[in-house]
């Protein structure tokens, strides 16, 4: 019987550390900063709200989360594929990371407590 | 019409007036010393934190030379831990060490002027005997610490026939970009002007013949990509003043950046307001950036019309005839 610590853990994702963002409302974009390496990116809709909700929460969760933002913005984003096309872009970006989700959860407490 | 933003998430540095180059197409009227009044590095940290926290997420540097800055690692390694940070340079004395501790402290792009594709050309414009070497020693380097780096040449009647030779060169030594800049009736630039400027013609036939090498990208400002930036100009001079644009440094002051906070500068000065909104008699449609503004840049227009909305006439579109290898009328008053 295989041990607890032996299953597999829900994957969670977390912005990469130091990532900032600097929404600009008035052209429905978001810029994010990642300072290492250092690059500035703009972000459409999508991958802004997607950004958001990579806070520690399961990739479950996120897809959940994101699924009802979109229905409920009726606006792009819902196409089949563009979760997961956003989140592997953001990953490419060096944006987000992999985490477990019990650690990513730790790293946010920490993150918040600052 | 509104100005598009309501504070800007860029801005750009006009570190110091100093420079140990001579250029004659310097739009600053730079001198090897400082010039009274320059803020010194504490002060520029302790602005642009409150910058970064007003919402500024890229500050693009420079001078004069910010390399001779004191201080300026401390305010680029303060600067890059919540913003984008450029830097434009001649490259002075930029050398390996400098290159690996620039990386360290954080710098996100470097912008080098190259004044010509060869020395004699080069170091005639910057009045220094071993200044080209000095800026292609620069660029390679900040390449093989990778640093991503633009050239930046500025079209004159000097550089003009030596376009290709320079885009070749910026591609061999490790640069991903070549920024052909246009030249502005500026500082110094304006006294020497006949020698310099080339006729509207002459400028677009030099950008055409360019056949940029593999790997190099080219940015242009002419038609038909002649933009009007106004809309999310953001600038600071070396005294601490809200200009908006570092090419309208000799037409406007917006106010003191160190005594009022930029976003109500940015929110409340009329002119920079109207500026933004961008108002203009006429524009060529291929030209108009659809997230921006139309008509061009604002900084020629006023300087050959004096008339802020007037057209641009480095557009071949808004030109109207004028020779631009003619200096502009003088403006006596901001």
């Amino acid at each position: 019987m295989a041990s607890i610590s032996a299953l597999p853990r829900p994957l969670a994702w977390n912005r990469e550390r130091g990532v900032r963002l600097r929404p600009v409302p008035e052209q429905a974009v978001c810029l994010a900063y990642r300072p290492q390496p250092p690059m500035l990116f703009g972000l459409n809709l999508t991958s802004w709200l997607l950004l958001t909700l990579c806070d520690g929460r399961s990739e479950a969760e996120i897809g959940r989360d994101y699924d009802a933002a979109v229905r409920e913005a009726g606006g792009p984003g819902s196409e089949p594929g563009a979760f997961e096309t956003a989140l592997h872009g953001l990953e490419e970006l060096r944006l987000i990371r992999r985490a477990p989700a019990a650690d990513a959860m730790d790293e946010t407490e920490e993150g918040r407590a600052k | 019409m509104n100005p598009v933003l309501h504070t800007p998430p860029k801005i750009t540095i006009g570190l110091t007036e100093a420079c140990p180059l001579r250029c004659r197409h310097c739009y600053a009227d730079c001198a090897r010393a400082p010039k009274p009044g320059e803020l010194d590095a504490e002060r520029w940290i302790d602005l642009l934190r409150d910058l970064s926290e007003q919402g500024v997420i890229q500050v693009y540097f420079e001078g004069g030379e910010p390399l001779i800055k004191p201080g300026l690692v401390d305010i680029l390694r303060a600067c890059s831990q919540t913003m984008m940070t450029k830097l434009r340079t001649h490259g002075w004395q930029l050398d390996d060490a400098l290159a690996a501790t620039l990386a360290d402290a954080g710098l996100g792009r470097a912008l080098v002027d190259l004044a010509g594709g060869n020395a004699a050309t080069h170091d005639a414009a910057t009045g220094v005997t071993g200044s080209f070497r000095q800026s292609c020693d620069a660029i390679a380097a900040l390449a093989r610490h990778h640093i991503p780096v633009d050239a930046l040449v500025i079209l004159t009647r000097q550089t003009a026939p030596e376009l290709q030779a320079i885009a070749d060169l910026a591609a061999a030594l490790g640069a991903d970009r070549l920024g052909i800049l246009r030249l502005y009736p500026l500082g110094r630039a304006r006294q020497a002007w006949s020698d310099l400027a080339l006729p509207l013609a002459e400028q677009m036939a030099a950008i055409a013949a360019i056949r940029p090498p593999a790997g190099l990208g080219i940015m242009q400002s002419w038609h038909p990509k002649d933009r009007n930036c106004c809309w999310q100009a953001a600038a600071i001079n070396a005294f601490g003043r809200a200009i908006g644009c570092m090419y309208l440094r000799e037409y406007v002051d917006f106010g003191d950046a160190t005594q009022t906070p930029y976003n109500e500068i940015f929110r409340t000065n009329a002119q920079y307001r109207a500026l933004r909104e961008g108002p203009v008699e006429a524009s060529c449609s291929d030209c108009s950036a659809p997230q921006g503004r139309p008509g061009g840049c604002r900084s020629t227009a006023y300087a050959w019309h004096g008339r802020w909305t007037a057209p641009d006439p480095f557009d071949v579109t808004l030109n109207h005839g004028i020779d631009l290898s003619l200096a502009p009328p003088a403006r006596l008053e901001p």
